[in-house]
């Protein structure tokens, strides 16, 4: 009998974002095997703006899987949105071979929600290659959008990129993997000095 | 006038299958980003546009447009300038419209158009990008991926990016709108500067970039056939 214990990827590419914005969904719409799932009812519900009916959350993680003729694999990682999963982003971040960071790019809390990310991500040496994908805007949105989340991100790596994406079209986040993995090497900065207000997420949202 | 086409819904099938008919007609249609700037404009009534806006700026440009409109409805054309096209919108009809509103005759495919040539200073300089483009708005294009990857890199002149395998109209429009954007850096192309190869093409990968590219390789393969 061939035991196998955890996956057997050789690299990983995660999702990382706040709850609701489609990480799983992203996983799904590119996974060549369904998509194991630990989604459960979620206690957030009433705080919801955006999910659109989502009722449900990651508790532990999504996990799919890219397989190649060759017999090689590549894990797809969907994080838990809530911090106080933060132990399973202390496993998977580090040994990422890339990250996205999927924000909803229509809330008023989505710089807020960058920063937060980019804090967790830079704590756990995973902003090396990273895409930040805005989602819920038009693919032709204007750069005066853009611009905020591209001077944020660049305190926290110079070159990664920002985009607008949707997690639902496997094409859209082909392309966020694709560029997170193609950015070239910068030196990271370390993070930007956070007046404590800014730090971590408000209770409300936990 | 010139092969910039804007529209408010790029992502409307409608909009996209008027863009594929002009396509054929010549490949130097583009996409402008902004209304200013476009000599053709394409409307999806079905995408909730805001029309009487949409109307009100019409009016007020000195440069007017040419703007066709996608409609199922005959009496639903909001302006009386603008003509009406109903979906899914015959290819023929397109071609008599553009032919029509365009005495001489569509841009060039094996020239740039003179308009554009004075505008492309990228053409004649060391370039690099600072910040990658918005990927989304290049479609899913592979070549766009690894034009700016290795523009961000390292600076290029545009003859070697064009060594690349990529696209002349799409770098052109790539180059254009960074440069409009303030992503794209343009030095001076002295002989020992352009001589500059990729860094990584001379450097030793380490095992991470090995891995890394490894990866992109396979998606590449993979991805194409999706």
């Amino acid at each position: 009998m061939n035991i196998v214990l955890g996956h057997r990827a050789t690299q990983q590419v995660v999702f990382a974002g706040p709850f609701g914005v489609g990480k799983t969904t992203a996983l799904r719409a590119v996974s060549d095997i369904p998509v194991s799932n630990t989604d459960e009812l979620s206690s957030e519900l009433s705080q919801l703006k955006n999910s659109l009916g989502k009722t449900t959350t990651t508790v532990g993680f999504d996990y799919g899987e890219w397989n190649f003729s060759d017999g090689a694999r590549v894990g797809l990682i969907g994080l838990p949105s809530q911090e106080r999963f933060s132990a399973m982003w202390d496993m998977l971040l580090p040994k990422s071979s890339a990250v996205v960071l999927w924000l909803y790019g229509n809330s008023d809390d989505a710089l807020a929600d960058c920063r937060f990310w980019l804090e967790a991500l830079t704590q756990r040496q995973a902003v090396t290659r990273l895409a930040v994908a805005l989602t819920r805007l038009p693919f032709d949105v204007s750069e005066e959008t853009l611009a905020p989340f591209r001077h944020l991100t660049s305190l926290y790596h110079p070159l990664a990129p920002v985009l607008t994406a949707d997690p639902r079209q496997p094409a859209s986040v082909m392309q966020a993997i694709m560029v997170a993995l193609s950015t070239p090497d910068a030196a990271p900065f370390p993070p930007p000095a956070t007046p404590p207000a800014q730090q971590g997420k408000s209770n409300d949202e936990f | 006038m010139n092969g910039r086409i804007w529209t408010p819904s790029r992502q409307s099938n409608a909009v996209r299958a008027f863009m594929a008919v002009l396509r054929m007609d010549s490949p130097l249609w583009d996409w402008a980003d902004s209304p200013a700037l476009a000599s053709w404009w394409v409307i999806d009534s079905a995408c909730g546009i805001d029309v009487t806006a949409l109307t009100s700026y019409y009016d007020q440009m000195p440069g007017k447009p040419e703007v066709a409109f996608l409609a199922a409805q005959p009496g639903s054309l909001p302006h009386p300038a603008w003509t009406l096209f109903k979906p899914p919108v015959k290819s023929s009809l397109i071609f008599d419209w553009i032919k029509q509103r365009q005495p001489a005759g569509p841009p060039p495919v094996d020239r740039p158009t003179p308009s554009f040539a004075p505008a492309m200073p990228w053409r004649h300089g060391l370039l690099r990008l600072k910040r990658w483009p918005n990927p989304a708005r290049y479609d899913n294009s592979l070549e766009f991926t690894v034009a700016c990857s290795r523009l961000l890199g390292a600076p290029a002149t545009y003859a070697q990016i064009l060594e690349w395998g990529i696209a002349a109209p799409l770098l052109d429009r790539i180059l254009q709108d960074a440069l409009a954007e303030g992503l794209l850096d343009i030095s001076d192309p002295s002989p020992a500067a352009a001589a500059i190869r990729p860094e990584k093409d001379a450097a030793a990968a380490t095992d991470a970039d090995t891995s890394r590219w490894g990866l992109i390789k396979r998606l590449l393969g993979k991805f194409s056939l999706k």
